[in-house]
């Protein structure tokens, strides 16, 4: 999957779908996401966005965490 | 037996945000901390004593962070502190329920060389998200088996000086130089490529260790779907919001008028006691008033931080953080700003100090710089009186006159605080690009020990900042007010007397000519023509230049200066400022016009030297609090000329 199709999936998932995350651009934001429990191939359910195009709520299947990221950040994620 | 833990040992609490630190902490020192801050920066340090069993010693709770890779200044000052203050021993809280990311932090911290305590925490947590833990399949990852904690109700520390005794026993570990040089650098793609191989060893041991037995959802998830909601989670926010506004307006009025009364009687005991003179005067009329009119707003702050407290410990906070980051970032600030500018109805002080949080600079600096536009609980004194003085009893459609021009006031501040923000967006350069990814903890019930011990520190802290400051300067605003050119104070005493017919008369009368004649009164006169175009006289003036330590100074000042003295009725002071006149014009000195344009002035100048103080704490540059000052004190300027020349 391109970029573009990557990024435009997962602004354009519904709510509640179940996405796998497989890596950022970002060596940073790679190595936030990491730190905090978004690892390579982890399986993650789109909870909601925040109004006016905000942040991603996710939730990490594995322990039902809930993370929040930024748009712009969201848009450097590539997902599956 | 004579163990290594009866001496005294050096020993700091380590782990991720939200994983029950504080709790710990607060269990294992009790009341015997101590908040200040790590060196040459302004981040939090709590350090406390600690003693259980045959453990002693003293115990820092570092501030909370995921990995030891560092990305914001909160970060750094942690992996400065575990270089440079030689501890013993690291208690490392892990978290149960988010195991993995902890396993990394752990890997790392074991890779420092310091002897290691690893401690599993909020096991009831993922128990009931349905994980069962065999605890000694951790043993390849840590070094050892954690010790299973319930750190809210206290469960299980018993265990902890038997294991720390074991601990250093043991040869302390080998330091990983390449690890050491890894987490001083910047290279994210170095740091990424350490982590990703520590995970390859972590996850299939984890898989041993922690097993799901089934998924069960939260209630938290469940609050979720409303808090989060995209309109019904700002209905709850505001409602909140509203919650706290109220409890600190009802709650604190009882104590801070008890406040007032008793820095008043102490005031007039002291001036009884000691023999009069300036001594007697410096104390009951600088100090004596100058201390006060920072403790009188202590109630409000206590309540305020009371509150943040329940909303952080809860974990709603984040849920704010969430919902208000996109709307915030068109102002320039972020989600993470929410909560300083909340403190700041309260009071700048505590507000700038929130804004550390913050992980963007860009970010933290235009909350830093915007947070005294929000109206703090001091310039309510000041509103309290102008709009009684020039606004008239009346009402529209069920809302009075005052009440709206209350609210309009705080909205001034807020409008000022966000277009400042939009304007700064495009003018601070954008330093880091730390992402904004945070994490929403599961909802918990509030521990009370923890929010009032938040509450107490929250407060001493703000007497001890802004009372060094306040103390200075009320010293030096008194002698400016009670000193002045010897011929023309006694010009001012004669004056006084000719216009006395009795005693309380002349006392009144001696007090306002004297502060006419002083060198404050001098600067008052001298600044006159500056000040005349937004429609006040060298008296306001003079109580602008009072204000400018701390903007309630100003109804005290006004207070002498028109001759009523410390006892005066606030109804009076009213009346007598309503009849003042202009000496040329003979126009009503508190019309309209003037009263607007003196409390547009109020809601946007920079009076309050505390604050000033403390972003030059918080920045570490001159350069901010003087470019607040120059930008806060002349936006009031033209504001205030404008509403002035508009109105009149």
């Amino acid at each position: 999957m391109s970029k573009n199709s990557s990024t435009r999936r997962l602004w354009e998932a519904k709510k509640g779908e179940h996405l796998t995350f497989l890596h950022t651009d970002s060596p940073l934001l790679s190595l936030k996401l990491m730190e905090m429990g978004l690892f390579p191939a982890a399986k993650f359910r789109l909870l909601k966005r925040a109004p006016l195009a905000g942040p991603l709520l996710l939730e990490l299947a594995d322990n039902l965490q809930q993370l929040a990221i930024g748009p712009a950040e969201a848009k450097k994620i590539w997902i599956q | 037996m004579d163990t290594v833990t009866n001496k005294q040992l050096n020993i700091a609490l380590l782990g991720p945000p939200n994983v029950g630190k504080t709790s710990l902490f607060n269990q294992l020192t009790g009341l015997q901390q101590k908040v200040g801050n790590f060196p040459g920066v302004t981040v939090e340090k709590k350090v406390g004593k600690i003693q259980l069993q045959n453990l002693k010693g003293q115990l820092t709770d570092l501030p909370g962070l995921y990995s030891l890779f560092a990305k914001s200044p909160d970060e750094e000052v942690v992996i400065k502190a575990l270089d440079e203050e030689n501890f013993d021993a690291l208690l490392l809280v892990l978290d149960a329920s988010h195991l993995e990311r902890s396993l990394l932090l752990a890997q790392q911290a074991l890779a420092m060389g310091i002897p290691v305590l690893p401690l599993l925490n909020m096991l009831d947590q993922a128990e009931g998200q349905g994980f069962q833990f065999d605890t000694q399949e951790l043993l390849p990852l840590l070094g050892q088996e954690p010790l299973r904690i319930n750190a809210r109700q206290g469960l299980g520390l018993d265990q902890i000086p038997k294991a720390i005794d074991q601990l250093l026993s043991q040869e302390a570990p080998s330091a990983n130089t390449d690890f050491l040089a890894l987490m001083k650098s910047n290279d994210a793609a170095a740091q990424l490529k350490d982590s990703q191989k520590r995970l390859e060893q972590i996850r299939p041991q984890l898989e041993k260790a922690r097993k799901k037995t089934s998924t069960k959802r939260s209630w938290s998830h469940f609050l979720d779907q409303w808090t989060s909601h995209p309109i019904a989670g700002y209905l709850i926010y505001l409602t909140v919001l509203f919650g706290i506004f109220q409890l600190i307006f009802s709650l604190a009025d009882w104590p801070m008028g008890l406040i007032d009364e008793g820095t008043g009687a102490l005031a007039s005991f002291i001036a009884e006691l000691l023999p009069p003179g300036p001594i007697n005067e410096l104390i009951t009329e600088g100090i004596i008033p100058g201390i006060g009119g920072v403790v009188i707003f202590v109630p409000q702050i206590a309540i305020l931080f009371f509150a943040l407290s329940i909303l952080e410990e809860s974990g709603y906070i984040s849920r704010v953080v969430f919902l208000m980051d996109k709307p915030m970032r068109f102002f320039g600030l972020s989600g993470q700003s929410v909560l300083p500018l909340l403190s700041g109805a309260a009071c700048a002080i505590p507000a700038v100090m929130a804004a550390r949080n913050i992980s963007r600079w860009r970010e933290r600096m235009a909350t830093i710089f915007v947070s005294p536009m929000i109206s703090c609980a001091a310039r309510l004194p000041v509103y309290v009186i102008l709009i009684a003085l020039v606004i008239p009893d009346g009402s529209s459609w069920g809302f009075g006159w005052k009440g709206l021009a209350m609210l309009g006031l705080y909205l001034l501040g807020v409008f000022g605080a966000l277009l400042t923000g939009l304007a700064l967006r495009f003018i601070l350069p954008k330093k880091d690009q730390n992402p904004f990814v945070i994490d929403l903890p599961s909802y918990k019930w509030p521990r009370w020990q923890n929010v009032f011990l938040t509450a107490y520190q929250k407060s001493k802290s703000f007497v001890l900042e802004a009372g060094k400051v306040i103390l200075a300067l009320s010293i030096l605003l008194w002698i400016l007010g009670s000193y002045g050119p010897t011929e023309a104070m006694q010009a001012a005493e004669e004056r006084a007397q000719q216009m006395s017919q009795n005693e309380s008369e002349l006392a009144q009368n001696m007090a306002a000519q004297k502060l006419s004649a002083s060198y404050l009164g001098h600067l008052g006169h001298a600044i006159e023509p500056a000040i005349r175009p937004l429609g006040y006289d060298w008296k306001i003036g003079i109580g602008l230049l009072a204000s400018f330590a701390a903007r309630e100074v100003f109804v005290g000042t006004m207070g002498t200066i028109y001759s009523m003295g410390s006892e005066a009725e606030e109804n009076t002071l009213i009346e007598r400022m309503r009849a003042e006149r202009f000496e040329d014009s003979q126009k009503a000195v508190y019309s309209l016009p003037t009263g607007i344009s003196l409390l547009v002035f109020y809601v946007f100048a920079m009076q309050c030297m505390s604050t000033l103080a403390v972003v030059y704490k918080e920045t570490r540059s001159w350069k901010w609090p003087l470019l607040q000052l120059i930008y806060m004190t002349g936006l009031a300027y033209l504001l205030a000329f404008l509403s002035y020349q508009l109105l009149s």
